[in-house]
């Protein structure tokens, strides 16, 4: 059989295969241990690291670089695909990772420049937001409150989930091998609705309570036990359960973007403003051919050939805006764009017999 | 290697190669891109070659008259990705070449960050 793009997924580690499940298995056990024991402290340290986290950094990172090596092999013919993973790879090897570290060896407490509220919940904590220069505190509430909405309203959510997140990077470099796992059935579409909008809400809750307490809490012990243990909690289920352990565990089994389409508070209001904003991906008219291509390779779950047959430009709040379905689109069909639509209130009418 | 046509483009050639006239007026616009595969042909109809005095437009740019000269008629693009909405809706409204030539990028469907199409130095004048 000649080796298409589509033959690779026939693999087992690519179709839910026993290997798949004991590559998962190895993931999960991997971040059970990293996040919840001391497990890697000795070799990190052994290795000069300092502590685990580096030492996960450090992982994470080469995941990265090398995943992108493999995915600009497959699609870098495409100038989209090269810019997108050469800055994805960038913002993480220097934002994410070295520059943390050298806040570390400089003395100041580290910041991760790349990673905004909500999705960086402590960022909105009064305990964290004392401990920042001002100007540090500045850019974390102009980011989460003025540029991402405005960016998110020009350019759809993909400026942060496909071009800066550290999460969407490993899920669109190491991740690339599973992206066709995600579920496209309206009932994994269903739960998605329901259970990002709950993190959402959950993660809003979650810092008014953290907020009200560091105002009200010395006051009231009883309010004040019970803001640790939202924060306590939070942080344990969704900051480590559902982004870590499940969010990279289960890239074999349901896909690369568990974490972001499931329960990403990041991309619940990124995708609220792109669903109200200039994103979408234009369909170009009966032209389609139903080859499925683009539903494929979605990595959300979203049934892109669905819109294409219907003649419907797709604009959906899970949207990530990695370009895959238009890159692997054999007719051409389907192009991501900003610019308002040109033919905005109907399609102009169509005269198919030409006068000659 | 895609392939967008749109609208009326003459079959030059019958099938035991004899040439076929396209019949009176009919022109075509041909470009090649220097040292790739893509061309791009534009067939236009009237005399005047858009290179004569220019026909009545109305508000929106149209040529208004149905013998109005020199109005595109169909498109061959080889390469690269059209839209063939954009380039059906220039035939429909009876563009120019001179026009068409001028906002034809705006037609082009391929991934964002793509060239920009722009007409080679070489190319012949509308």
């Amino acid at each position: 059989m000649q080796a298409g793009l589509m033959d690779t997924y026939h693999r087992p580690v690519q179709s839910r295969g026993i290997v798949a499940w004991i590559l998962c298995a190895a993931l999960v056990a991997f971040y059970l241990l990293i996040y919840y024991t001391s497990a890697f402290e000795g070799p990190a340290r052994r290795l000069g690291l300092g502590d685990k986290w580096t030492l996960y950094g450090l992982l994470y990172t080469a995941a990265m670089v090398l995943g992108g090596i493999y995915f600009l092999r497959r699609h870098g013919n495409s100038r989209y695909q090269r810019v997108r993973t050469i800055t994805v790879v960038a913002v993480q090897v220097l934002l994410a990772f070295a520059l943390p570290i050298v806040m570390k060896v400089l003395g100041r407490q580290e910041y991760y420049f790349t990673y905004f509220w909500p999705l960086k919940i402590e960022y909105f904590y009064p305990s964290v937001i004392l401990q920042q220069p001002f100007l540090i505190v500045l850019y974390s509430f102009l980011g989460s409150l003025v540029a991402f909405p405005l960016l998110g309203y020009f350019l759809g959510k993909r400026f942060y989930c496909s071009w800066i997140c550290g999460c969407g990077g490993l899920a669109n470099t190491a991740g690339e091998p599973f992206r066709h796992l995600s579920d496209k059935s309206p009932a994994a579409w269903r739960f998605e609705k329901v259970s990002i909008y709950t993190v959402l809400a959950v993660a809003v809750i979650t810092t008014v309570i953290v907020g009200l307490n560091w105002a009200v809490g010395k006051q009231h012990p009883a309010f004040s036990s019970f803001a640790f243990g939202v924060q306590h909690w939070y942080g344990l289920v969704v900051g480590g359960f559902f982004s870590g352990v499940l969010g990279v565990g289960l890239y074999p089994l349901m896909g690369t973007r568990v974490w972001c389409r499931f329960a990403c508070p990041m991309a619940a209001v990124l995708g609220l403003v792109q669903k109200f904003g200039r994103f979408r991906i234009t369909v170009k008219k009966d032209m389609c051919i139903s080859c499925g291509n683009c539903s494929t390779y979605c990595e959300m779950g979203i049934d892109v050939r669905a819109y294409a047959m219907a003649n419907l430009d797709v604009k959906r709040a899970a949207c990530v805006g990695c370009g895959m379905c238009a890159h692997v689109c054999p007719r051409g069909v389907l192009k991501l764009e900003n610019k308002p639509d040109r033919f905005k209130g109907g399609t102009p009418i169509r005269v198919y017999a030409v006068d000659l | 290697m895609e392939y967008t046509t749109a609208g009326w483009v003459p079959v030059r050639l019958d099938w035991d190669n004899t040439p076929l006239d396209p019949g009176p007026d009919v022109r075509d616009w041909f470009q090649r891109s220097p040292g790739r595969f893509d061309s791009q042909r534009i067939v236009y109809k009237g005399g005047s070659g858009g290179t004569g005095e220019s026909p009545q437009l109305d508000e929106r740019g149209r040529i208004h008259s149905a013998r109005a000269n020199d109005r595109v008629v169909g498109f061959n693009m080889l390469g690269g990705r059209w839209n063939h909405e954009v380039m059906l809706d220039w035939i429909d409204s009876r563009r120019s070449l001179p026009f068409v030539l001028d906002h034809l990028a705006e037609a082009q469907f391929d991934e964002e960050l793509s060239p920009r199409w722009r007409r080679s130095s070489s190319a012949p004048p509308a």
